[in-house]
């Protein structure tokens, strides 16, 4: 499995990660190494060393139910330590760029 | 009697029999944390102004008679990604360097409810991703055994302050090893109990499903007593059991390895020309002496688990984490990078704020989950993860314990694999498949490398679900046998130790 600056482009644009020009070639290199690693995982499946046709792929080996909390509004009265660590703040807003553009 | 070599048991006894002071305690922790820190910089925070405190506080409550807790006025560290109110959490990372936590994570009310005093919160490599605490933004810890070498990761900090003679106890968290592997290194016990055990509730998230707080201690009686504390049902995480805890620190008390099984496995054998001499020694020295002790040494298969376990976590861990890290975007916390439009804020902040370890994990993370590789990638690692669970249920069929390395090899070098985070990688392979599968397991210190400078070495011990009161037990027979580690000589002898 190849992977090109393209595809890491595209997978750092995903993640909303800016990654610098010189980020790049060390990463198409990591990614190329790590792709080779997971893909035992697929050889051994054609290998038939890994058999994974009927393997349910969220086994628990026990279910507890999350417990439920009586349905009685509770104030939870965290919003004045929420927004203390607020890089920017108005009133009880955090601030953020401009997020429409303007008409 | 040095206050620094006390155990936990030791300092809350001796408190509770006003031999000594919560407060003359906490002095003597500040004095070995001033003289070591310099070479070994295990604290990104000194909890000191805090820390004499709640000291205070507790001799205060002392004297007026209240019936002192389990652990009162034992000093403790907790890594850096658990929330303690007040003190910086930075989880080793710039994108959270200044961030005050407006709440106690459920582990650090648990210890404080105890009587534990914090004196400070511990290096990490940045959110919790790494083997070394080389990927720290706030430097590299030393090894108080040997100042050139790593302490391990990512919970270094962690257990050199507990090797370096600060605290008798600490925190970590283990999601891939992080706890068995720093133990391993720096010659102390070192737990990651069953996933569920212990709640989440104010961790940093790196993996959901494969993390877990546990403690580093000296001795086995301290490790127990530290689970006993921090081992509760907790409605506010979702994976927390509110299955009944046993008494762990009964476990210690008349320990017996006598009819026990104890399981080598079958495809080490293949493996062990990657594993250093010495630690093939020390597990062999441990079975034997398990044996001596009455156990019988049986076999067992983990084909799946340690062939497929590597590539297995690597998909999942990054997958994880590159969905919990997602909400550090600039928005509400930490670092947030001036910009004129909210995507430059997410790109921008991101790509200042993580490291190089965490950003290759969230790309490789975001990768796996994306849109044509979902299932080539994540969804075939979650149904191999499904076979070693299965594996591992099958394999405790026919015995009490299984015994591994924890690490290939003792203690490495700083700067050997921080170049090559893959070479690192393969170093797991023998504390992940324990994650993945959601079982409890525990390092010990099984004996020292030969040399000027004698390692720590490692040996492991996994239990089935819910089996710490097994690991707890079979770790106090061979402590009896193998003797106590105690602190590192580096910190007596070398500069900046202790006189």
């Amino acid at each position: 499995m190849t992977i090109s600056e393209k595809d890491v482009r595209h997978v750092a644009d995903l993640a909303r990660l800016h990654v610098e020009d010189e980020e790049i070639g060390p990463l198409v290199r990591h990614f190329e190494a790590i792709l080779g690693h997971f893909s035992a995982l697929s050889r051994a499946g054609e290998e038939g060393r890994l058999v994974l046709d009927r393997v349910d792929p969220f086994l628990f080996a026990e279910r507890e139910t999350p417990p439920l909390r009586d349905d009685i509004p509770v104030r939870s009265a965290v919003g004045k330590d929420v927004l203390a660590s607020a890089p920017l703040r108005k009133d009880t807003f955090f601030v953020v760029p401009r997020i429409l553009e303007e008409e | 009697m040095e206050i620094n070599s006390l155990t936990a048991a030791e300092i809350a006894g001796g408190i509770a029999e006003k031999k000594f002071s919560a407060s003359e305690v906490f002095s003597s922790c500040m004095e070995a944390v001033h003289r070591g820190e310099p070479d070994i910089s295990a604290l990104i925070t000194v909890a000191e102004e805090t820390g004499q405190a709640a000291a205070r506080e507790i001799d205060r409550r002392i004297a007026g008679g209240e019936k002192p807790g389990p652990l009162a006025g034992v000093p403790i560290v907790m890594k850096d990604n658990m929330c303690i109110r007040g003190l910086p959490a930075t989880c080793g990372s710039r994108m959270l360097h200044g961030w005050i936590p407006p709440y106690d994570a459920a582990v650090a009310e648990l210890l404080s409810g105890a009587g534990a005093v914090f004196a400070g919160k511990a290096n990490m490599d940045e959110f919790a991703m790494g083997g070394s605490t080389e990927f720290s933004a706030f430097g590299p810890t030393s090894n108080p055994w040997d100042l050139e070498r790593v302490p391990g990761g990512s919970s270094g900090g962690s257990a050199a302050a507990v090797a370096a003679g600060y605290v008798p106890v600490s925190l970590g968290s283990d999601t891939g090893g992080s706890i068995r592997q720093p133990a391993s290194f720096c010659g102390l016990y070192g737990l990651k109990p069953t996933y569920g055990l212990v709640s989440r509730w104010g961790l940093v998230a790196f993996a959901s499903s494969l993390d877990q707080i546990g403690p580093f201690a000296r001795t086995v009686e301290d490790l127990a007593l530290l689970l006993s504390v921090i081992a509760r049902p907790d409605p506010r995480d979702g994976t927390s059991s509110r299955r009944e805890r046993p008494d762990y620190t009964a476990c210690v008390k008349n320990p017996s390895l006598k009819g026990k099984k104890v399981a080598v496995v079958k495809e080490f054998g293949a493996m062990s020309a990657s594993v250093s001499p010495e630690v093939r020694e020390a597990l062999e020295k441990t079975l034997s002496l398990c044996r001596e002790e009455g156990a019988e040494i049986v076999e067992v298969s983990l084909p799946v688990s340690l062939e497929f376990g590597l590539p297995c976590y690597y998909i999942l861990a990054p997958a994880e984490a590159s969905s919990n890290l997602a909400r550090f975007d600039g928005v509400r916390y930490g670092l947030s990078s001036k910009e004129d439009s909210l995507l430059e804020l997410y790109l921008r902040t991101r790509g200042k704020g993580f490291g190089s370890e965490v950003k290759r994990r969230i790309l490789t993370g975001t990768y796996v989950l994306s849109s044509g590789y979902y299932d080539a990638y994540y969804l075939t690692a979650q149904k191999v993860r499904s076979l070693m669970k299965e594996e591992f249920r099958r394999a405790f069929g026919s015995c009490d314990l299984i015994a591994l390395p924890t690490s290939p090899t003792p203690a490495f070098k700083k700067g050997e694999l921080v170049n090559d985070p893959i070479q690192m990688y393969l170093a797991d392979v023998f504390t992940l498949p324990v994650n993945l599968a959601e079982l409890p397991a525990l390092s010990l210190n099984a004996g020292f490398t030969s040399g000027k400078k004698p390692l720590p070495l490692g040996v492991q011990l996994i239990a089935s679900r819910w089996g710490e009161p097994e690991l707890l037990n079979a770790a106090a027979v061979l402590e009896r046998r193998l003797g106590i580690a105690g602190t590192a000589p580096c910190t007596k002898n070398g500069k900046g130790g202790r006189s």
